[in-house]
């Protein structure tokens, strides 16, 4: 075998690894020949059960009862005049009347979609497959078609992302056909330092893999990278995965005994920040940052200095040095010895044992439970009527005397924040503001929180900056940053110019715009409230799909709205540009398109996903207009009346450049 | 087998749809219906003494059009009124209207809107005769009540199909359907949710009528199982065969697997991580065009498929074990084009086949 077969058989293996890991493993299983039998000669018993229960009918055909075509056409209760025929060759076999089916309207074509209420990222590299526009287009388009399924069947080797280069790594170096092994290839030698360094490391540690896997990689795929590389990604991959603490168990009998800090953190990695969140479906590409944001100094409620019932740790002189007490009357003693138990018994058992507790040892501590006094303590510092409350199964004294046995958090050692130092203060991050192109900005870079320790956010270190993005409240920079968005301080309704986060495209932030929305929850349009946050609190107008006085499909609306009345939000999927351009072609072809610009990098696509408003159709003089918005630090589209518009008026807004593909849906 | 006869229907068109209508005793006269063109046709044919190959008596009894052109015809389906148990056809095509026609009184009378385009297929509940299932290009399965109009259940959304939903099939105890696509999937879906159970005890107390209440339509987004691994193309047809499925793609073979683990128990639940077992492999030449759709007998011991050339294989599935399924191929000279579609009668002795130039061929075994 030459060297360049081998490299095309190389490609093949990995191609077809490649196909698998991003497609994820096919599921199918080749089978045994005897489990085949026994698995096919079940199935037959149960047909033959099933037949039984099924026990189909059998009806009576009978011919009398049907009006012929002929007498149909004679009563001339049907109008069908036209005949049809049955040939056989050129002998008309049997002919009668048609009975014509009255006329029924169809609906306009639709295709399955899913309401959603926000945006959302959908999964990536999802498998797809070459639609079918006919035959028409099959055989003018071949070009098309062709570029399709070579789209469809491309491999990608740049997709592969951390976890799934190790998988690929380990698939290949799991292959055996010795003809594949050619030694004496050129191909295998190691040519660098590294290379054979690595070749000798691989010798003494049968765990990792071969130095040709990565040879391999290298000689299929030069543009991924060079040998050198994937030893090394490998290498830091195979620390990260080592180091990496799988999710622990935190409940149930299994539980381990861990800190409060690991004990949350699947928790912590799976909330959103900027949505609140687990598993937020829309801000999956930020980056994790393992790293506490700036707390305000906590301010506590004071202890509660009685006891919280009648056994309460507190009324146990043993402890008293520890904390406060007071005499107990002997009234209020009887009324909370009167007091039922908090939880009853069958409620304790159920926790217990979801905590692992077996239910005679409720007096001992399970590792579930010391996890939750951990995360719990941290929450209620010295207040362990508290925690005991949550728990359900342990008593404050328990809690109590387990915090002493732990070394107990103390409200006095809880976190000491520093005193902020407000280097900028509001008027600074107004100024910079101001000097921003008279304080408007397009902002048309997608928002990412920036986070570089230890700087200022400065050109050429701030991701924000260099954007051209105001800091937002997300960001990992101190709250005094001079680039961030200092917000409004309207007193009116923030639905004008004169309100800075209206001019910069911006809807106001109830974390920022302190005199517009503050303690402002019931927005009330007759009063001057804040008038800028329908997006972001889903104000919009009661929408209705019907059947369009223009083509296919059109969104009416169901209630009267004002010149410039919220409408309804555009959502959809957010998609990059790559996925962008390659379902635009397919929608080009089928002459259905639902994408919107959203800002340089993300389109979204209300095709599969989205809300009524999806359903609008294009017209030159529109009745209402589009607007992206910056809310929160997301880019949203709001959709607003353009002029009065009366409940049941077709809803119509103009496409135009942003909207990707053609002029009607 | 053998050819006892073929005729033409006068429009020339392709027939895609053909359905022997199994609830009647095929030892006298046969009944079925073809769909094609903006036709739906029922014809009836009194069933010949075996061997005997001389007679080919057929008879045209009822013949419905569309008064739109555009209409065309994909799918039949016999089911019969619970009540008087006089039959009913069902037809749908390319306008995505679901029509329910009663021959016993030749008129159409139900028309069914809501899918947003075409209907590739309908089939009828097993047990239930007033529950129709329909599959449509809009990427949905839905499930509708021939009683009161109701649509009770839409099959599809964030883990349904992706492109169109080319077939479906109810299993035999009307519990689970499964379903298949352009978009390369299977999926098995639940008929049998409380959830399910209940719409369809509503959807009879429904009165499309009486009320402005609309019935509530139960939207399921997520089947029990769902793969991609069985084919790699377009799967144009798949019917239950007990606990397997026998499904095919236009990759020139018909694959019957089964949906998650072999061993494991029917009520077992299967998820959608679940793998599949792939029990036997058919070849069948020739199948490498897509919208070609197989049949079985009522006891599934028989399995009649048509090609792109107008031949009919057809395996014997009562066999010990799969490896001995043996394909017979049933060919005429005169039969040479793409067949669409087999319907077997009750009993597997005849079938009928309808293809792309109009024609319609009757076998019957020996």
């Amino acid at each position: 075998m030459t060297e360049d077969e081998l490299l095309k058989k190389w490609r093949d293996v990995l191609e077809r690894e490649i196909v698998q890991i991003t497609a994820g493993q096919p599921k199918v299983k080749k089978l045994e020949k005897s489990s085949v039998l026994n698995a096919w000669q079940t199935n037959r018993k149960r047909i033959e059960s099933k037949l039984e229960d099924r026990n189909m009918p059998l009806l009576q055909w009978d011919v009398e009862d049907f009006p012929s075509n002929n007498s149909m056409a004679n009563g001339g209760k049907t109008g069908g005049s036209k005949k049809v025929k049955l040939m056989d060759g050129k002998k008309v076999v049997s002919e009668g009347h048609v009975m014509d089916l009255p006329k029924a309207e169809t609906c306009p074509n639709w295709t399955t979609w899913i309401p959603i209420q926000r945006n959302l990222m959908p999964d990536k590299a999802l498998p797809t497959n070459i639609p079918y526009f006919g035959d028409e287009v099959i055989e003018k388009d071949k070009n098309f078609i062709g570029s399709l399924e070579e789209e469809v069947n491309h491999v990608n080797i740049e997709s592969l992302n951390d976890e799934k280069f190790l998988q690929l790594v380990e698939a290949v170096d799991k292959h055996k056909d010795a003809k594949l092994f050619n030694v004496k290839s050129e191909v295998f030698h190691p040519k660098s330092k590294c290379e054979s360094q690595y070749c000798s490391e691989s010798a003494k540690n049968g765990s990792l893999p071969r130095l040709f896997v990565f040879q391999v990689i290298h000689a299929c795929y030069p543009e991924y990278g060079s040998t050198e590389q994937h030893i090394n990604r490998y290498k830091n991959l195979n620390k990260s995965l080592r180091k990496e603490q799988f999710a622990p168990n935190i409940d149930g009998p299994d539980a381990m005994d861990l800190p409060a800090e690991k004990t949350l953190h699947t928790f912590k990695t799976l909330l959103c920040r900027r949505c609140f969140l687990f598993d937020c479906p829309l801000h999956k590409d930020d980056p994790p940052v393992d790293e506490r944001l700036q707390q305000p100094n906590a301010k506590y409620l004071p202890l509660p200095t009685e006891p919280c019932n009648s056994n309460c740790y507190k009324n146990n002189n043993s402890n008293g040095a520890l904390s406060p007490r007071t005499p107990m009357s002997e009234r209020r003693k009887e009324k909370l010895g009167d007091q039922k138990e908090l939880y009853s018994d069958e409620y304790k058992m159920e926790v217990a044992a979801y905590l692992g507790g077996s239910n005679s040892k409720l007096d001992s501590w399970t590792n579930a439970e010391k996890c939750l006094y951990r995360v719990l303590i941290g929450y209620y510092p010295g207040n362990f009527c508290a925690v005991a409350k949550i728990l359900a199964t342990k008593s404050c004294e328990d809690v109590f005397q387990f915090s002493v046995k732990e070394g107990s958090t103390s409200r006095g050692e809880k976190r000491k924040v520093a005193p902020k130092v407000n280097k900028f203060g509001k008027s600074s991050q107004a100024q910079l503001y101001k000097h921003t192109e008279n304080g408007w900005k397009e902002n048309k870079k997608p928002y990412i929180p920036c986070h570089h320790p230890g700087s200022d956010c400065l050109p050429g270190v701030c991701s924000c900056r260099e954007n051209g993005n105001f800091c937002e409240k997300f960001c990992y920079c101190p709250i005094s940053c001079s680039t961030r968005f200092p917000g409004c301080r309207c007193r009116g309704n923030c639905k004008t110019k004169m309100c800075p986060c209206f001019f910069a495209s911006r809807e106001c932030d109830p974390d920022l715009c302190n005199n517009c929305l503050d303690g402002k929850l019931e927005l009330n349009p007759s009063t001057n409230s804040c008038q800028n946050v329908y997006l972001q609190r889903y104000l919009g107008k009661k929408l209705h799909v019907a059947q369009s006085d223009i083509a296919g499909m059109g969104c009416f609306l169901g209630e009267t709205a004002e010149k410039g009345d919220f409408i309804a939000e555009y959502v959809g999927e957010m998609i990059n540009q790559d996925e962008c351009e390659s379902r635009g072609r397919v929608y080009d072809k089928s002459k259905m398109s639902y994408m919107f610009t959203l800002n340089d990098e993300y389109t979204l696509d209300a095709a599969r996903f989205g809300g009524i408003i999806r359903f609008a159709n294009h017209s030159s003089k529109p009745n209402c207009q589009s607007k992206i918005l910056l809310v929160n630090g997301d880019h949203r589209i709001g959709i607003y009346a353009k002029q009065k518009i009366e409940k049941g008026e077709e809803l119509f807004f103009d496409y135009g450049k942003d909207f990707v593909g053609h002029d009607l849906i | 087998y053998h050819c006892t006869g073929n005729w033409r229907e006068d429009h020339g068109q392709a027939l895609f749809g053909v359905a022997v209508n199994p609830y009647l005793s095929d030892t006298d006269t046969l009944v079925f219906a073809t769909a094609g063109f903006n036709r739906v046709t029922v014809y009836q044919s009194p069933q010949q003494p075996q061997g005997n190959t001389g007679s080919n008596e057929i008879e045209m009894v009822q013949c419905y059009a569309d008064p739109d052109p555009d209409e065309n015809f994909y799918t039949v389906a016999w089911s019969y009124d619970a009540d008087t148990k006089k039959p009913i056809l069902a037809a749908a095509g390319v306008r995505g209207i679901i029509r329910i026609l009663s021959p016993a009184s030749m008129s159409c009378i139900r028309n069914f809107i809501g899918h947003g385009n075409a209907i590739n297929e309908l089939k009828f509940h097993p047990k239930d005769p007033n529950i129709l299932l329909s599959v449509s290009r809009d990427h949905a399965l839905r499930v509708w009540n021939l009683k009161t109009e109701a649509n009770i259940v839409i099959f599809g959304g964030v883990e349904g199909h992706r492109d169109e939903v080319l077939s479906a099939d109810f299993d035999m105890s009307g519990e689970k359907i499964v379903s298949c696509g352009m978009d390369h999937s299977l999926k098995v879906w639940n008929f049998n949710t409380e959830n399910i159970k209940e719409a369809v005890k509503a959807s009879y107390q429904t009165n499309p009528n009486g009320s402005k209440i609309t019935f509530a339509t139960v939207n399921c987004h997520f089947p029990e199982f769902s793969t991609r691994d069985i084919h790699r193309n377009y799967v144009d047809c798949c019917r239950w065969f007990g606990d397997f499925i026998i499904s095919k793609s236009c990759e020139n073979s018909v694959i019957c697997w089964k949906p998650g683990n072999l061993d494991a128990n029917r009520n077992e639940k299967t998820t959608i991580e679940d793998e599949s077992t792939i029990i036997q492999k058919l070849d069948a030449k020739d199948c490498d065009i897509w919208f070609i759709r197989f049949s079985m007998d009522s006891e599934e011991k028989c399995l009649a498929l048509g090609n792109r050339t107008g031949k009919i294989l057809v395996w014997d599935l009562d066999v010990e074990h799969p490896s001995d399924i043996r394909c017979s191929v049933l060919s005429n000279p005169k039969c040479v084009s793409t067949i669409r579609q087999t319907s077997m009668s009750r009993s597997g002795n005849t079938i009928i086949a309808v293809c792309d130039d109009a024609t319609i061929w009757r076998w019957q075994k020996n």
